[in-house]
């Protein structure tokens, strides 16, 4: 049983893996077809978990309505709207006028209001954040202020200043910030995947024991 | 003594209550709606830059991919530019492929948007020889990889369940290579390692102004073209020439940009009024 849910797996993990990290390194044409096939097997075991993921999402909605857990009545609707958006689509394409009414009228409004009410808080943060307590903060408020201006495009007319100070935030210490960000995640990345090829990270194939050499 | 009885007008700008802010833009974004005032927008240099490349790069029958990597949240922001882009493209009898990576398949109805302001128009354009949805893929970065590599590997129909061997435009796409640029629409940086790295097909990028940073690595290393948030794909709207939904929401992003810098500096201003009063006391 330890074999099958907790060695194999590892073993598939480390085999493709590495097969993976060595096609963008060594130029050996069989490593690079392996890599490559081992790279569209991904594509189709991702179609897979999405379904997956869809099936788990319909099992808990649905046990949590029959057991009546707190707010079931949403759980009901979830899966009400779920099944209308599946037969739509199945029944009439998703191409169709029907489908894309339910995405239209139903969908697109809620995506986009949930994004909007965000502004909305946005606001009400940066009105509380700003405060210009310490030379810090006075930093953090003229960067605000400099890029918001910069992003609204009254800002050049009133003052074409503005353009000139805010892409320059925008190309240096921003950039340079980001630059660092994107840099550190990328080492990270590494790391972490040379520690999980080596089995000294945890990536939930066990209940609760601490996987690895140590 | 009473400290909230003698609460004067610079104290209450220094606690201003959220749902006051609140109105006040909800109110600001809808007289910019219903009276909008046009205010001028000027072309930014990033924008003429990207503008300029497609101008020159793309020639009639080259095929251009558009990928979307996000969903209908941002499209407020990234519609216009989308709808510009694809309407440039048709001005410079491109063909046009369209995928989406984004997790969920919403993107294909942004796609589907797309195309009949634009491409669905315009009876010179065929769906299958000039333009083609391919929808929806699983995979993220590895799948982005693949199709440089080999697009059957990913996609073998369209999304209507077209085969591509009964798609014309498939007999000249291959991979990357077949490719003049990719415009993605989202945080996808596996288009840049594969295809601008990998491939050497240029990309550009159109995103919500508050995920611009990430991009900004790859802008300033000359990897990627970029339209950033609403304003610069407004003005990506200003220099296609066909008027969108980009140039008139100028009017409320100024507006409520204008109004957030006020309350803040006000709030400030209120706060400082109150400290100094604390220490004279």
């Amino acid at each position: 049983m330890r074999f099958i849910r907790r060695d194999l797996p590892y073993t598939i993990l480390v085999v493709f893996g590495t097969l993976a990290l060595l096609s963008y390194y060594v130029a050996i044409p069989a490593i690079e077809a392996v890599a490559g096939t081992s790279r569209t097997w991904v594509v189709v075991i991702g179609a897979f978990a999405v379904f997956l993921g869809a099936l788990n999402v319909i099992r808990t909605h649905a046990v949590r309505a029959y057991q009546k857990k707190e707010n079931w009545w949403l759980s009901v609707w979830l899966v009400f709207i779920y099944f209308s958006m599946v037969i739509a689509g199945l029944l009439a394409g998703t191409g169709s006028a029907q489908y894309k009414w339910m995405y239209a009228a139903m969908y697109t409004p809620l995506a986009q209001g949930v994004v909007g009410t965000l502004g909305l808080f946005l606001v009400s943060a940066a009105y509380r954040a700003f405060k210009i307590r310490t030379s810090e903060s006075l930093v953090f408020f003229l960067g605000f202020f400099l890029i918001a201006v910069r992003q609204a495009s009254i800002g050049p007319l009133l003052w074409p200043g503005f353009e000139i100070i805010g892409n320059w935030v925008t190309l240096w210490p921003s950039t340079g910030t980001m630059r660092a960000v994107t840099i550190g995640l990328a080492i990270g990345t590494v790391a972490l995947a040379l520690r999980t090829l080596a089995r000294y990270e945890k990536i939930g194939l066990e209940e609760g024991g601490i996987v690895g050499g140590g | 003594m009473n400290l909230t009885a003698s609460k004067n007008i610079w104290d209450k700008l220094g606690d201003l209550d959220r749902r006051i802010l609140f109105w006040a833009v909800v109110l600001i974004i809808a007289v910019s709606l219903i009276h909008p005032l046009r205010l001028p927008i000027t072309v930014s240099e990033r924008v003429k830059e990207a503008y300029n490349f497609v101008e020159k790069a793309v020639k009639p029958n080259d095929i251009v991919l558009i990928d979307l990597g996000t969903g209908l949240g941002p499209m407020p922001e990234t519609m216009p530019g989308l709808l510009a882009i694809t309407r440039h493209l048709m001005r410079l009898q491109a063909r046009i492929v369209f995928t989406t990576g984004y997790v969920s398949p919403e993107a294909v109805v942004v796609i589907e948007e797309v195309m009949d302001k634009t491409l669905r128009k315009d009876p010179k354009f065929v769906y299958g020889e000039h333009y083609v949805n391919f929808g929806w893929y699983t995979g993220g970065g590895t799948a982005i990889r693949r199709l440089a590599s080999n697009w059957k590997d990913v996609f073998t129909r369209d999304w209507y369940g077209t085969p591509n061997e009964k798609l014309p435009i498939m007999k000249d796409i291959t991979g990357a290579d077949s490719f003049r640029l990719v415009w993605h629409v989202g945080p996808e940086t596996a288009w840049v390692t594969y295809w601008k790295l990998g491939k050497r097909v240029p990309v550009l990028v159109t995103y919500m102004a508050l995920n611009i940073p990430t991009w900004l690595p790859y802008y300033a290393a000359g990897d990627i073209y970029l339209l950033g948030g609403q304003r610069e794909n407004a003005e990506y709207e200003i220099l296609v020439g066909v008027p969108g939904p980009g140039v008139p929401a100028m009017d409320y992003q100024s507006l409520g940009h204008l109004f957030v810098l006020g309350v803040v500096v006000l709030g400030n201003l209120g706060n400082i009024r109150r400290k100094l009063r604390r220490e004279q006391q």
